[in-house]
């Protein structure tokens, strides 16, 4: 096998030096070892011609993906990005302002029912969630060791859009996972 | 479309062949290896120039040009497709395959040094991101086989075919129909392998570190992917001409 090889790597140009001038001389002297060589040129010529066919077949990129990269531009440059018009993530937009309004529906149970202690995001950008999708009664910013008893705070960043995750575990029996979404406000976090 | 750097947003096909020699006294079968080699040759010094050019336009993409990483990405999407699907045999995940890869590679440019290739960076993406897709539990193609090496095999047809050219006596077209079966038929590790030499002509140690396997690996694989081709181009022959040229005819 080690003919083979040689062949094989003298054909793709990987010999150099003693190894190349060697095989060319054997080349030269052995019509067996040059079949062989034949042999293995027609098909590596052939693979050549093949995949130059599947890279002029190859599609192009759809638009989409340009505007993807768009997306990714502003994340980059650190400003907020677009909403990329893609089904998947009109969908998940969809499912995302269902979630802001229970998120509101519940902070305005929860909030009647706990001490009047506002809530806050946990970034240390001292704003809280702006502009919800709907009527929440909402509080100023509060320092961080004031926020409620029992609730674990968490920013989040959905990539064109941030938010506030409320976790209600500590007292509660059945923990109680809200999730606030901001329409138009720059991100609180990354 | 041209960038500050000059570098033309092209997308290079491979398979280019530089123009014919003939050495006097030389072997035909030679004679075209030597061609053959010329190309190799030709087509490194054309990748090494596009490098420079990919650094460039890197450099350029880092400093916020958008247009120079379109460029890039103009630049190379069409091979990176050919790539992945390679793995994938499947247009819809090579074109999503390639997207991420891109879209990673943007994320990712800050930490690019420059001092590994653009296209051995990006290959290596859509070639992992390739593998995971063929990892999920919907695919069927056999699992890679880790560190494969040399194996001891028998090639007789490499001894049994002489010089006598095989395209004399069958149709070109014929055989590079079955040789894109064959090839499709192949493994997806022993695809990736042909492609990505063929595509781009990258070296053993670029695709070694592409597909992040040994320099031997890869030696292993195109042999194996080589030969099982050439077997399959000697069926056709046979069933053509009813003999392999040399054999002892009716």
């Amino acid at each position: 096998m080690q003919a083979e090889l040689e062949l094989m790597a003298y054909l793709d140009g990987e010999l150099e030096g003693e190894a190349l001038e060697s095989l060319e001389a054997r080349l030269r002297e052995e019509p067996e070892l040059r079949a062989r060589l034949d042999a293995l040129l027609q098909v590596v010529e052939l693979s050549s011609e093949l995949a130059a066919e599947r890279v002029a077949a190859a599609p192009e990129l759809p638009a989409s993906f340009w505007e993807r990269l768009e997306a990714v531009d502003a994340e980059r440059r650190g400003g907020l990005a677009p909403v990329v018009p893609l089904a998947s993530r009109a969908g998940w937009w969809k499912a995302g302002t269902a979630l802001a309004a229970a998120a509101a529906a519940l902070l305005a149970v929860w909030g009647v029912a706990r001490s009047p202690g506002p809530v806050e995001s946990a970034s240390g950008t001292g704003q809280a969630p702006s502009a919800p999708l709907h009527s929440v009664p909402t509080r100023g910013p509060v320092p961080e060791e004031e926020a409620g008893a029992g609730v674990a705070i968490e920013s989040v960043d959905f990539g064109s859009h941030a938010g506030t995750i409320f976790v209600v575990s500590e007292d509660a029996e059945e923990p109680t996972l809200v999730v606030w979404l901001d329409e138009d406000s720059p991100r609180t976090s990354l | 479309m041209r960038s500050r750097s000059g570098a033309e947003a092209t997308d290079p096909t491979p398979g280019e062949v530089s123009t014919p020699v003939t050495v006097e006294g030389l072997p035909p079968s030679l004679e075209r290896a030597v061609n053959r080699l010329a190309a190799v040759a030709s087509k490194r010094e054309q990748r090494q120039s596009d490098a420079d050019q990919d650094r460039a336009l890197i450099e350029l993409a880092k400093a916020g040009d958008q247009d120079a990483f379109k460029q890039l990405v103009q630049r190379h999407q069409r091979r990176a497709q050919a790539i992945a699907m390679g793995v994938l045999r499947n247009e819809q995940e090579a074109l999503d395959v390639v997207q991420e890869a891109f879209l990673r590679v943007y994320r990712g440019l800050d930490g690019f040094n420059g001092g590994a290739s653009f296209f051995t960076w990006l290959y290596r993406i859509v070639h992992n991101l390739a593998i995971d897709v063929l990892r999920r539990p919907a695919r069927r193609d056999a699992p890679l086989p880790e560190g494969r090496e040399l194996e001891q095999v028998d090639s007789p047809l490499l001894a049994r075919l002489p010089e006598a050219d095989p395209l004399d006596l069958v149709r070109r077209g014929e055989l590079a129909a079955r040789l894109q079966e064959a090839l499709d038929a192949l493994p997806s590790y022993h695809r990736s392998v042909i492609l990505m030499r063929e595509v781009e002509g990258m070296s053993y140690e670029e695709m070694a570190q592409a597909m992040e396997v040994s320099k031997g690996t890869i030696m292993s694989r195109l042999f194996h992917a080589r030969r099982k081709l050439q077997l399959a181009l000697a069926d056709c022959y046979r069933e053509q001409v009813g003999r392999l040229p040399g054999e002892e005819g009716e």
